[in-house]
């Protein structure tokens, strides 16, 4: 996953009840039904994010596989002159947007009863 | 699972063996082959025959001899392997293998030269394995009952319909969780919910009792965790790979459970069911349908299907494959892309990546991927705990295989480089 380096969520009201009918209450429901996946590439591109396939040899960037019209391609990848921005660097400059995002999706009831410590997700 | 349009078919198949079966004078197989042979067109009109009992020699093992071999209107070789009793005809799909196999191996006779017909007076123990092989076999195959008359002769042959593919149950991405305050009210409903998907025919179906350690925070301490998937249903939609919405599940959900009061209920689904298990345990899995058998469907099977560690609905994705093995090939591309339908970019391009590799037929390919499709839930994930795991991942290794040693020639995929015919390492 990359960032495009340039885009900067501010309002998650905005920048998910944009693409989410119903808002942060709609990602709520989205969200129980296990629904979110329709979205996915939208609420990507809303935060500069996308998926991208690298071609990694001895832990270097070769080239980068981009769409094409036609076919995907290969493209040369120049680590001196394009570097990748990471999920962290978007993470460190996100850091208001994302307090934000929790703190509005803390008041929506995630409270099932089954989890005693709310939303909480296993990590991976 | 087979519609009742394929029992009848049985049933109406096992009357006309019976008939047949039921003749007077019971003719040697080469006998009913000799008469046959002299009349093609009960088996197909402008079939011009060949010979009779032709031989395939076989370097390998015992070598063949084709029933009746011929040739078809459109210039097409006929295998035509006969069968007159219920014993022989297990034979049958062997022998026609061998016989296309021999053609090729010994004559040059490609697919696109060569049909069989498999012609069986008796079809009760060759209906199933014939069915699964014309799912296999790239050859034109069709098969035939063959009537006879009175006296035992061959009157005649009419077609065999295969039955159709039994699938594989797919257990549904949504999830029932009913919590009790009682293990008692929790074990009864098992029962009464089990009861009421067989009554809804969703007869595919799993339920698992979780117990949750003692906590005074916790309201609801047991709770059965259920999912089902719906064949019969969707054997009747024209498009049987039409997506089955929440709302239709849902409503079969309603109905087989109608009268059954849990003390509260939530949804689940399997990230959730991973996640329920790390403070809830399972006492007991009560499986219905195709999952009935603890012996096939163990405990740790359920779990897998529940998770979703594989199909559509899974977030992970591990697995390896090559090539060289076209089916397994074949199956670890289409679960990818099932478990990139939610990822345009990432589906087209794993299909790109794979198409290189699939230029280097001993190559290995091991792909390892999650998918949450949740960015959001990601983002403060990766936020509270520091960790950038919970985003999308994908990693693909594509590697030079070896027979005897698959994993130790593993190297990492070198750029656009296809490797040579000449470089590879032939088996």
């Amino acid at each position: 996953m990359v960032w495009d380096g340039k885009t900067f969520p501010r309002e998650p009201e905005r920048t998910i009840g944009d693409i989410l009918e119903g808002g942060l209450e709609g990602y709520y429901d989205l969200y129980h039904f296990d629904q979110l996946g329709q979205h996915e590439d939208q609420l990507l591109n809303r935060h500069g994010l996308s998926c991208e396939i690298f071609l990694v040899d001895s832990g270097r960037i070769k080239c980068r596989l981009c769409p094409g019209s036609q076919a995907l391609t290969w493209e040369a990848w120049d680590p001196d002159k394009l570097r990748t921005r990471t999920v962290k660097e978007f993470l460190a400059a996100s850091r208001n947007y994302i307090t934000i995002l929790r703190r509005l999706l803390s008041v929506i009831d995630f409270g099932l009863s089954m989890r005693v410590d709310g939303a909480k997700l296993p990590d991976n | 699972m087979n519609s009742v349009s394929d029992y009848l078919g049985l049933r109406a198949t096992r009357r006309i063996d019976k008939l047949t079966s039921m003749d007077r004078t019971a003719r040697p197989e080469s006998g009913i082959r000799d008469k046959l042979a002299e009349n093609l067109q009960f088996i197909e009109d402008g079939m011009i025959l060949l010979s009779k009992e032709y031989h395939l020699p076989n370097a390998f093992g015992a070598r063949g001899y084709v029933d009746l071999l011929a040739r078809d209107a459109r210039g097409k070789l006929v295998v035509i392997e006969l069968k007159r009793s219920d014993s022989t005809a297990r034979q049958a799909i062997h022998e026609l293998i061998k016989y296309t196999t021999l053609l090729r191996s010994n004559h040059g006779v490609g697919v696109e030269r060569v049909r069989c017909i498999l012609v069986s007076t008796d079809w009760a123990e060759l209906r199933v394995p014939f069915s699964e092989y014309l799912r296999i076999t790239e050859y034109e195959t069709e098969g035939k009952i063959l009537l006879l008359d009175a006296e035992g002769w061959s009157s005649g042959t009419k077609p065999i319909n295969p039955l159709e593919n039994p699938g594989i149950p797919e257990i549904l991405p949504w999830h029932y969780i009913y919590l009790y305050q009682s293990a008692e009210r929790r074990d009864t409903a098992v029962t009464q919910i089990s009861e009421g998907l067989t009554e809804q025919a969703i007869l595919d179906h799993i339920l698992v009792c979780l117990n949750h350690p003692a906590d005074e925070r916790i309201i609801f301490p047991y709770a059965i965790y259920w999912a089902f998937s719906l064949p019969d249903v969707r054997e009747n939609y024209d498009d049987v790979n039409r997506e089955v919405s929440f709302e239709e599940a849902d409503a079969f959900a309603y109905r087989a459970t109608r009268g059954i009061h849990p003390d509260n209920m939530e949804i689940g689904y399997p990230d959730k069911f991973r996640s329920v298990l790390q403070s809830w345990s399972i006492c007991s899995v009560c499986r219905g349908g195709r999952f009935g058998s603890a012996t096939i469907w163990p405990d740790d099977a359920i779990q897998a299907i529940l998770r979703s560690d594989r199909g559509r609905y899974s977030r992970f994705f591990q697995s390896v494959a090559s090539p060289q093995h076209d089916p397994t090939w074949r199956a670890f591309r289409r679960d990818i892309e099932d478990f990139f339908s939610e990822n345009v970019r990432w589906r087209q391009g794993v299909a790109a990546v794979l198409d290189e590799a699939s230029l280097t037929p001993y190559s290995i390919v091991s792909v390892n991927a999650f998918n949450p499709c949740d960015v959001t839930t990601a983002m403060i994930r990766a936020f509270d705990h520091e960790i950038t795991a919970a985003f999308p991942s994908l990693e693909i290794i594509i590697g030079k295989g070896d027979r005897g040693h698959p994993f130790s020639m593993l190297v990492p995929w070198c750029g656009m480089e296809r490797l040579s015919r000449a470089s590879r390492s032939e088996p």
